[in-house]
């Protein structure tokens, strides 16, 4: 045997080795299925810390596992197009809507609301109080992109109708896809200014929000839906009573500064 | 050394150096930018020491599969003269041309077809670790391939003619004449698909999703901290990408690299 088959030869033993440690290895990895039933969640990345607590907790009580997916809620619906899952947590009603509409969807239930605020850095340096401040020169704002975050959406719709978004928007010097970039410019310090959730800037710490009477008025309800493609409703509806219970899940998402939806406010489609 | 060549080599040290230069400012501004306290919760973290098990794992197997392939594959290539040869490398190269997203997207869309559910019944691949692992390798072997191919270009076929008239066949030729030569390429190869397949993003994240604990490799664990708006820890998970990837780099060459394999 030459020597470069021995070392071609124990390439594979080695492939061999590490395919046994995946089999065996830690995690929820390896090439099993799981051994209990499964939810998949696609979940809008913003609320990807509250919705962790609520997953621990439903998997320690129901033995089931939860499959989380993380992205944008405009990427993560496109993906619905190609794949399966049980349910789909959106941060904006709108996308809810649009899932609804493309027929993936069997029930839309929203649970928590935000609305938009301007994010800057802790302390104010710029001194930024009003929609007016952001069009001030050498005041860098980020926005996030009204085709791609539902955020941007709301806060165009907010103030195209007293024409304060083209300016604002012509003055951006950056347009992101999802709230947590816009966040990350400001937090980074590549931008002054930024249009965020109010909950994105809880999240930070070194963020503050400068509340906009204008984006007060309108509300983006963060809601989850039941996915057709999803086999099991028990488990989908012990998921949803969970997040919706005022001692669990609401108390998880009022800790991260949402606003919940009380019972009799909760329009559930259909 | 005399005055010109000093100059010269000054040149070349000068040109270099802005390069190496800027690559440590980069590391600089990281480690100045990542808290200490960052490491230390890091280290403790449960989904950052699976996160770190399955990419080591995943991409040696990736270049383990890869190397099978992009060896005789690139001396095919290299060697061997068939109609279609023009077409069939520019084929092979579209994994380099193509922003890797593309290729996850394609995995996607072939493992939804009908003719491969049998298959995927008894074996899970898409957003399961098979996924991380043939996603991997998708991109990672036409790295290799093109490495193999150029360096047994670079070969003159006149040692395995050699060897041919001595009585050797041609596999044995190629077993115990060429791959020796080719040790460098061997090693280029190498630690070039490695290195690829242990930062590779973009299709894993794709075909194999972004799920905690099961297919959360180390550049999906930055994606999730960054769009969770934890830079801080997006940062200390690349340093500790960056130290690992360099100490094995090293550790390979070093090792493998001096020794007559």
């Amino acid at each position: 045997m030459f020597r470069y088959q021995k070392y071609a030869v124990a390439s594979l033993v080695i492939l061999a080795g590490l395919i046994t440690a995946l089999a065996f290895g830690p995690g929820r990895g390896g090439f099993r299925r799981e051994r209990g039933p499964v939810l998949t969640l696609f979940c809008a990345a913003g609320v990807r810390e509250p919705i962790r607590e609520v997953i621990e907790r439903f998997e320690r009580e129901t033995g089931a596992t939860v499959e989380a997916r993380f992205a944008g809620s405009g990427v993560l619906l496109s993906s619905l197009r190609l794949e399966e899952a049980d349910l789909y947590l959106a941060a904006d009603r709108g996308y809810l809507e649009q899932a609804q509409e493309r027929g993936l969807t069997t029930r839309i239930v929203p649970f928590a609301r935000q609305h938009p605020v301007i994010a800057v850095r802790t302390g104010n340096p710029h001194q930024i109080q009003s929609l007016a401040d952001l069009t001030r020169e050498k005041i860098r704002v980020t926005l996030p992109d009204p085709e791609r975050a539902a955020i941007g959406r709301i806060a165009k719709a907010l103030l195209e109708s007293q024409s304060h978004w083209e300016p604002i928007w012509r003055h951006a010097i950056l347009q992101r896809a999802t709230v947590n970039d816009v966040a990350n410019d400001v937090k980074l310090e590549s931008a002054d200014a930024g249009v965020v959730w109010n909950t994105t800037a809880a999240q930070y710490p070194e963020l503050d929000a400068v509340e906009i009477p204008d984006f007060k008025s309108a509300d983006s309800e963060i809601g989850i839906a039941v996915l057709k493609t999803s086999q099991q409703a028990e488990l989908t509806q012990r998921f949803i009573d969970e997040l919706l219970d005022p001692e669990i899940g609401q108390q998880i998402f009022a800790r991260y500064g949402y606003d919940l939806i009380s019972h009799e406010q909760r329009k559930v489609t259909p | 050394m005399n005055q010109s060549d000093r100059k010269f080599w000054w040149a070349l040290g000068f040109l270099g150096g802005v390069y190496v230069l800027l690559l440590a400012m980069l590391l600089l501004a990281d480690l100045q930018y990542a808290r200490v306290s960052e490491f230390a919760t890091l280290v403790e973290s449960p989904e950052l020491r699976y996160s770190l098990w399955l990419s080591l794992i995943s991409s040696l197997m990736s270049t383990i599969i890869a190397m099978w392939i992009a060896v005789p594959l690139g001396y095919l290539l290299s060697r061997a003269q068939f109609r279609g040869k023009g077409f069939l490398d520019a084929f092979v190269d579209i994994p380099i041309i193509v922003p890797p997203v593309v290729i996850g997207l394609s995995l996607v869309i072939l493992f939804r077809q009908s003719f491969l559910r049998p298959f995927d019944d008894w074996l899970p691949v898409a957003f399961h670790v098979p996924a991380v692992i043939l996603a991997q390798c998708t991109v990672v072997t036409a790295f290799a391939t093109r490495t193999m191919r150029s360096t047994f270009d670079d070969l003159s076929p006149r040692q395995e003619q050699v060897a041919m008239t001595l009585g050797c066949s041609r596999a044995q030729a190629f077993w115990a004449v060429v791959l020796p030569s080719a040790r460098t390429g061997l090693l280029t190869a190498g630690t070039l698909a490695w290195a690829r397949a242990f930062g590779e993003f973009g299709p894993v994240l794709m075909f194999a999703g972004a799920i905690e604990r099961k297919t959360e490799v180390m550049p999906v664990s930055i994606y999730l901290q960054l769009s969770s708006g934890d830079i801080e820890t997006a940062v200390a998970i690349s340093l500790v990408m960056i130290s690992v990837a360099v100490s094995v780099l090293l550790l390979v060459r070093s090792t493998v690299g001096s020794r007559a394999i």
